[in-house]
């Protein structure tokens, strides 16, 4: 891995190549916009790109004899995601591993390798942020991504690719002020979550508390529509005749539907079961499985619930309530 | 603004034993956010608050008790109330379960348009001063920084109540409001507009649970059988579902924002109720939430309505 | 290729009024354009406005509902509830910039087969005025 300086005009000139071939987070272009200059597509988040919304599966035809099927292809062209750690965590550390464990989801797999990432270094966490409390960090980033610090005339990029042609030598200087800069931002951050704090939550289950704290949850699904880890999805049926095509689109685990069952029967009937659900999946259950949180602390979901509910200040109750924590 | 009276009576009401439940606001998780809460002692009538940003319809919060035995004190701006009077008049709750404390509303600030004006605040810089506020040294009036639902609230007065804290406010419905500039552009130029604003729509259905009069167990949007939109929030399916919806509270919006307010795509939603509203109180002169015994507008008729459009 | 273009129209008509008088058109040999697609329903008043709009998402060009002439309702009041509904739904169609003329009301009773063609020619004739519809029909292919 080596690493480099570019200056902003050279940038530009590499932009200028790509057009549109790149993709922008909301985020990433509200901080850094005038890396971007036009043509990027600016997207809510990376599962925008990789797990759209709504995507066709296949479609089915009555041929006289037979259904015919034809599959959906996906194209998969080559491009680039900018976006910040939190979101860059959310693919590499969770969906990735949703979607590409075995059985791998093809639609899935043939856009993410077709994906490149370039993380951009977060420098204003907002007052929503709380990445890391739940194991990353305003510098967090992967092997197999593009780092990138944008500075005032110039950009730090440390990985692999065309780009870093483009990079002149920073030498043992710039390390370490990157090294300073990286601690002025996290000293701002709530310090980690202790590392048994995941499995000490399954105690918790039958907590009083969860009445209180989902109490003035309205069950919309804002806060998973908008989550970039929240992968869940539904699939569903159109269909004229004898022609149709099957599809899918995210689900909501604050939806009665998500668990009603064939007969009417709902395993989690009310707010607080569907609420308590949403934050053991977040810190506990997916932990259990993949050994890693499910939220990276973007705190998208504080800033978008309509009534004040906040993923950090639930898990502070939930710590409060537990002596040991 | 009253704060402390309403805690003094949120405190008598409950150690008297007059209601079980206080539903009301609390300061939220973020600054300049209020977010409701549920206080069943005494001592944590502390935590309610009572300011510019007490956004949700409290209304929403009272049919989870429908079916308890559980005496309620619901906080109730002029709309809340407004709410509270068309769910009794469904016979969604009885009347003698709830006590209503009547807050006349100064107006909800919108906090969006706060950040489009004075950009990002720190709340050390925010104070509150005689009808306005002291931020970033200079005083504003808060007339400017109110919801557009609030610019045209007619109704800042709760039309019933048990207990009224506070003096009652002078209407403030200011004709030229947002649903007046969007009706003056021509038709074309609206279906732009409603275009961009529902093509934006994620279909969390955050507007739907905000609001205290969509309250049907099972919602034609999310039937399987029939199923009238499909969960991908394309365009189609977005109109279809706003439009059904606001058809559904024909007759029964009460007209309080809660929907918009509670959009996290910040879409202009609450328009389409609003304007059914218009043509039912411009055809029908009805309008939902102040009287216990008006009519519902379509469930009865006058055999000279309007026909002209029928062949 | 305009020209060629014939509007596919869904037909809510109520079972006591207008489907009889639909029927009495044909048994009369009263010609009229066959766009139209005929779906029975009680009474006008049964047409839900989701009916309408859900016509219109799946692919209609546009929605006639014919019922009872008011006073004349099978079940006394229906279609004048369902006046006050269609008409809501109408001015909101308009507001919002989708074309009313797509969607047409009209009283026809069970004695009026002339009138019933008449009304469906109108309507043919309004729907092909305004194209094929655009708004409000899904989108039949999502972005991959």
């Amino acid at each position: 891995m080596s690493e480099g300086l570019i200056a902003k005009r050279k940038w530009w000139e590499w932009i200028e190549t790509k057009k549109d071939r790149i993709f922008l987070t909301e985020r990433a272009k509200k901080r850094y916009g005038e890396w971007f200059p036009a043509e990027g597509k600016v997207v809510k988040s990376g599962k925008e790109v990789l797990f759209p919304s709504g995507e066709e599966m296949y479609r089915y035809l009555w041929a006289g004899e037979e259904w015919k099927i034809e599959e959906r292809e996906v194209s998969g062209e080559f491009s680039f995601l900018f976006l910040l750690p939190c979101e860059a965590r959310a693919i590499i550390e969770v969906t990735d591993k949703v979607f590409l464990h075995l059985p791998v989801d093809k639609n899935y797999w043939l856009r993410r390798k077709a994906l490149s990432l370039g993380i951009l270094a977060c420098l204003q966490p907002e007052p929503t942020c709380f990445c890391s409390l739940v194991g990353g960090g305003p510098f967090w980033r992967d092997e197999e991504a593009l780092f990138l610090v944008p500075r005032k005339e110039d950009i730090y990029i440390q990985g692999e690719g065309e780009l870093l042609a483009f990079s002149e030598e920073g030498g043992e200087k710039i390390k370490e002020e990157m090294q300073a800069l990286q601690q002025e931002v996290e000293n701002e951050l709530p310090s980690p979550l202790p590392s048994y704090f995941p499995q000490e939550l399954y105690h918790h289950f039958e907590d009083e508390e969860w009445n209180e704290l989902s109490w003035r949850c309205l069950n919309c699904g804002a806060c998973t529509f908008l989550c970039p880890t929240c992968y869940c999805f539904d699939i569903q049926v159109k269909m004229w005749g004898d022609e149709g095509y099957r599809f899918r689109c995210y689900d909501s685990c604050m939806y009665s539907e998500y668990t009603m069952m064939a007969g009417g029967h709902n395993p989690r009937p009310t707010t607080k079961e569907k609420f308590r659900n949403r934050f053991l999946h977040k810190l506990e259950f997916f932990y259990e499985r993949y050994g890693r949180s499910l939220c990276t602390g973007c705190g998208r979901c504080i800033a978008a619930c309509p009534n004040g509910i906040s993923i950090a200040r639930v898990i502070e109750e939930l710590k409060e309530a537990d002596p040991d924590a | 603004m009253f704060e402390q009276e309403i805690r003094r009576k949120a405190k008598e009401l409950l150690e008297v034993k007059a209601v079980d439940l206080v539903i009301g606001y609390t300061s939220g998780s973020l600054p300049f956010q209020a977010r409701p809460t549920l206080v069943s002692s005494p001592e944590d009538t502390e935590q309610l608050v009572w300011n510019h940003f007490c956004s949700p319809n409290l209304a929403r919060y009272l049919l989870p008790y429908r079916d308890s035995s559980k005496k309620i004190a619901l906080l109730a701006k002029g709309c809340d109330a407004r709410a509270v009077v068309v769910l009794l008049r469904e016979e969604q709750f009885p009347r003698e379960r709830i006590h209503i404390i009547g807050l006349p509303c100064p107006g909800i600030i919108s906090k969006r348009k706060l950040e489009e004006k004075l950009g990002e605040i720190k709340e050390e810089d925010f104070s509150w001063e005689e009808s306005g506020f002291l931020c970033q040294g200079k005083k504003w009036e808060i007339d400017s920084f109110l919801e557009d639902t609030c610019v045209r609230c007619r109704y800042p007065n709760p039309p019933l109540w048990d207990d009224l804290i506070g003096e009652k406010r002078e209407s403030r419905g200011s004709s030229v409001d947002y649903l007046e500039r969007i009706s003056s552009q021509s038709e074309e130029e609206r279906w732009q507009f409603f275009t961009q604003e529902l093509s934006r729509c994620i279909r969390c259905y955050a507007c739907r649970n905000a609001c205290p009069l969509c309250y049907c167990k099972e919602c034609f949007a999310e039937s399987d059988v029939p199923r009238w939109i499909s969960g991908v929030p394309t365009l189609s399916d977005n109109s279809f579902f706003h439009l059904g919806r606001s058809i559904h509270l024909a007759g029964r919006c009460v007209e309080c924002g809660a929907c918009e307010r509670a959009c996290p795509e910040e879409i202009k939603i609450g328009l389409l109720p609003l304007k059914v509203e218009e043509i039912i109180k411009n055809s029908f002169s009805f309008e939902a939430g102040l009287s216990l015994e008006e009519e519902a507008p379509l469930l009865t008729y006058k055999e000279n309505d309007p026909g002209e459009f029928i062949k | 290729m305009k020209n060629d273009w014939e509007p596919k129209i869904v037909a809510f008509l109520c079972h006591w009024c207008s489907y009889a008088g639909a029927d009495l058109a044909g048994i009369s040999r009263i010609q009229y354009p066959p766009n139209i697609r005929v779906i029975r329903v009680p009474c006008s008043g049964a047409v839900n406005p989701l009916y309408i709009l859900k016509a219109l998402r799946e692919g209609a060009d546009g929605v006639l509902v014919s019922g009872c002439h008011p006073g004349d309702c099978h079940y006394l009041s229906g279609n004048y509830f369902a006046r006050r509904k269609f008409f809501v739904l109408h001015e909101l169609l308009q507001w919002l910039g989708i074309e009313k003329d797509r969607v047409q009301f009209s009283w026809v009773s069970a004695s009026e087969g002339q009138k019933f063609s008449q009304v469906v020619e109108e309507t043919v004739e309004k729907v092909k005025k305004l194209g094929p519809a655009q708004k409000l029909v899904k989108e039949f292919t999502f972005y991959v």
